[in-house]
């Protein structure tokens, strides 16, 4: 039995690809980056958007639709930054830049405050947030309550049954 | 010696029929009920968002330039594969211009202006499929679904095998004698639509993910990925149009989709894509649906009319019958299954024959608790945790699903995470029925009073749909929209025949054995 269930959870998860982004991001060793991207089955994400974002501010160093290329080769900035992948609702990828050959000009600590916010990679939402704080309680009051009553129940019908012999 | 051979076999048959039906019966019973409403689909989820509460448009008078130009003017839109699903598809009254890489904008056709799209917010159509084929619990429900249509299989096999191989008794009055006439007549019915459906969903569910094995043996260890060999042939590629860069003025999308209508008029024409737009190079791929050929296309099988955007010359022609016979066999199973491009009337003769199948799935469980209930004294009441589950699944759904479709109409839709709060409320609710399943010894009355909220909550959902809309049944039956109109009514409707059968179902003992014995 074992067997044969292992055996089917690899056939299924053998199977279990998705037609997801991928980027690649490869350091030209110039002060270039040359970005590329692409679906897991190897299809290429012509006509998705790159974006360069500075990790200091959130401001948009550069923004390009893909080419028919399916990559963009780029001057990396002077300052720290990331690489997003944006292909659309649910599917962001976001990679931290490669830093030039001499490093980053000015790392300052006392950045300034962020004024746009990052984009970010989407994962799965904030599981503990407040309609799923009240959902899972009330589940748990209600299978308490099952319990409770099935206990009850079953009692009395026991009860009943030795009565009836 | 035969003779008693076969005795064993019908024995060991019905045995297994009885063990795989009670195991199988409430999943399937889910999906067949929840199935119901995929059938209805196209007609809920126009109900269900206020932006679909405008009238329909003939597509050859949209004024498509003066929605479309501004979207891919804008320097940051993808230049190619723009895609424009037209007014009227799946019954959407919206013009939807969309790209794989972009959010999509939604227009209202009539006015020409931009639709406030609800998105996220509004599932309800889309939750009531979803629960249809198990996808709230992803792979494991995709799993547990699929397994449970192979095992609807071999019970439709193996009940047929039985109804022929046995001669059961029709005439006999008792509840166990009526449940199991019942359960044989509905189902020997329905079984033809009935084997259709449930072999077509085991192939969406379980076919595809469980194909690695014999993927890889076909294509002599080449891949292990079904879609790798299936995918060039269902949807090939299509090549890249090298662009001229020369700018040159489009035929208006209208005109086009004219010229389209004189090249195939059988075609109901669906979706445009624009390629290479504003190039010289420019066409258009306008795509849809033959209805006079149905089961061969749809899905994979799209007839569509290339045009070149410049001058409305036809580049190419693709009809029904020119894809490889794969593919309208391809088509053809999942038109049984997704009853695409089908009218009015046949969605409701479905969804007539889908609710009968689900009463036949319903005496099948009765059976079986009417003869478990049989192992106790008559004036024990019969507390068992398969028919409280079995009630909380097959009746508790109801009033979950009343309140699902009352909360479409009552929760704000800009309250945050409101698509969670309305599908885990129904959880929730559908939860607390195998509660009170638990709390009520009697579970004819537990039944009776779950059909008398439902039917409650199914006539509330239109009420409140008219007082937190700006439409009442009289603005939209006067603007023609009459699909609205009509949910609105099948939910009074099925409101009011729960009621009515929340009202006459007995739950005294006495009357419940004279219910039963009744001609039905």
């Amino acid at each position: 039995m074992k067997k044969i269930l292992s055996t089917l959870c690899l056939l299924i998860l053998t199977n279990l690809y998705g037609h997801t982004l991928i980027m690649n991001m490869m350091d030209n060793e110039d002060d270039t980056i040359t970005v590329e991207g692409m679906f897991s089955t190897g299809e290429s994400a012509v006509d998705a958007m790159i974006r360069i974002e500075a990790l200091n501010s959130g401001e948009v160093l550069f923004q390009k639709r893909l080419p028919d290329e399916g990559e963009l080769i780029l001057d990396i900035p002077k300052e720290p930054y990331q690489v997003v992948l944006d292909g659309g609702p649910g599917h962001i990828i976001v990679k931290e830049g490669i830093a030039p050959m001499k490093g980053f000009a000015s790392v300052t600590t006392n950045s300034k405050p962020q004024k746009k916010e990052l984009s970010k990679t989407m994962t799965s939402r904030d599981s503990w947030s407040l309609p799923y704080i009240v959902l899972i309680s009330l589940t748990l009051l209600l299978v308490g309550l099952g319990i409770y009553f099935s206990k009850r129940n079953t009692d009395k019908i026991l009860k009943m049954i030795q009565e009836n012999k | 010696m035969e003779k008693e051979s076969n005795k064993l076999l019908k024995q060991r048959l019905q045995r297994v029929h009885v063990a795989a039906g009670i195991s199988f019966s409430l999943f399937m019973y889910i999906a067949v009920f929840f199935g119901i409403f995929a059938i209805l689909l196209p007609y809920i989820q126009v109900w269900e968002k206020p932006s679909r509460h405008i009238e329909y448009m003939d597509v050859t008078k949209v004024d498509y330039a003066t929605m479309i130009d501004p979207v891919i003017s804008d320097p940051n839109f993808p230049t190619n594969n723009i895609r424009i699903t037209l007014p009227g598809y799946q019954h959407d009254p919206v013009l939807k211009v969309s790209h794989q890489f972009v959010e999509p904008i939604y227009f209202d056709p009539n006015t020409k202006e931009m639709v406030a799209h609800e998105g996220d917010q509004s599932q309800l159509a889309m939750f009531l499929n979803h629960m249809h084929y198990g996808r709230p619990l992803k792979t494991f429900g995709y799993i547990v679904f699929g397994f449970v249509a192979v095992g609807g299989l071999f019970l439709i096999v193996g009940g047929l095998m039985l109804v022929v191989m046995i001669k059961y008794n029709n005439k006999a009055r008792k509840p166990v004698s009526k449940f199991s006439k019942l359960h044989r007549k509905i189902l020997t019915w329905v079984f033809p639509p009935f084997i259709i459906i449930t072999l077509t969903g085991a192939l969406m569910n379980i076919g595809y993910s469980s194909s690695p094995i014999m993927t890889y043996l076909v294509s002599k260890g080449e891949t292990h990925r079904v879609f790798d060999l299936t995918s060039p042939v269902l949807f090939p590629p299509t090549k890249a149009i090298e662009k001229q860069h020369e700018i040159a003025s489009m035929l208006p999308i209208g005109e086009l989709i004219q010229k389209a209508s004189e090249v195939n008029p059988e075609i109901d024409f669906q979706q445009v894509t624009l390629i290479n737009w504003k190039d010289k190079s420019a066409q258009v791929k306008i795509e849809g649906y033959n209805p006079y050929m149905p089961f061969l296309n749809g899905i994979s099988n799209k007839p569509s009319v290339t045009l070149s955007a410049v001058d409305g010359s036809l580049i190419q022609q693709h009809k029904v019958l020119d894809k490889h016979w794969s593919g309208m066999f391809f088509d053809s199973m999942y038109f049984l299954h997704f009853l695409f491009g089908v009218d009015t009337f046949t969605r409701l003769l479905i969804t007539t024959i889908m609710g009968v199948s689900a009463f036949g799935l319903g005496f099948g469980v009765l059976l079986w608790l009417e003869k478990k209930a049989k192992k106790f004294p008559k004036n024990v009441p019969f507390y068992h945790w398969m028919a409280k589950l079995s009630l909380s699944v097959m009746i508790g759904v109801l009033p979950a699903t009343g309140l699902l479709f009352a909360m479409q109409w009552s929760l704000p839709f800009d309250l945050e995470d409101r698509f969670v709060w309305q599908s885990g409320i129904f959880f929730v609710s559908w939860l607390a029925t195998f509660v009170w399943s638990l709390y009520r010894i009697n579970s004819y009355q537990a039944a009776k009073e779950f059909l008398k909220l439902a039917g409650v909550l199914f006539i509330l959902a239109p009420i409140l749909h008219y007082l937190n809309s700006d439409f009442s049944l009289m603005t939209l039956w006067a603007q023609g929209l009459t699909q609205i109109v009509s949910v609105d009514i099948g939910l009074v409707v099925f409101g009011i025949i729960l009621l009515i059968v929340g009202f006459a179902l007995p739950y005294k003992e006495n009357e419940i054995q004279k219910f039963w014995s009744n001609d039905l």
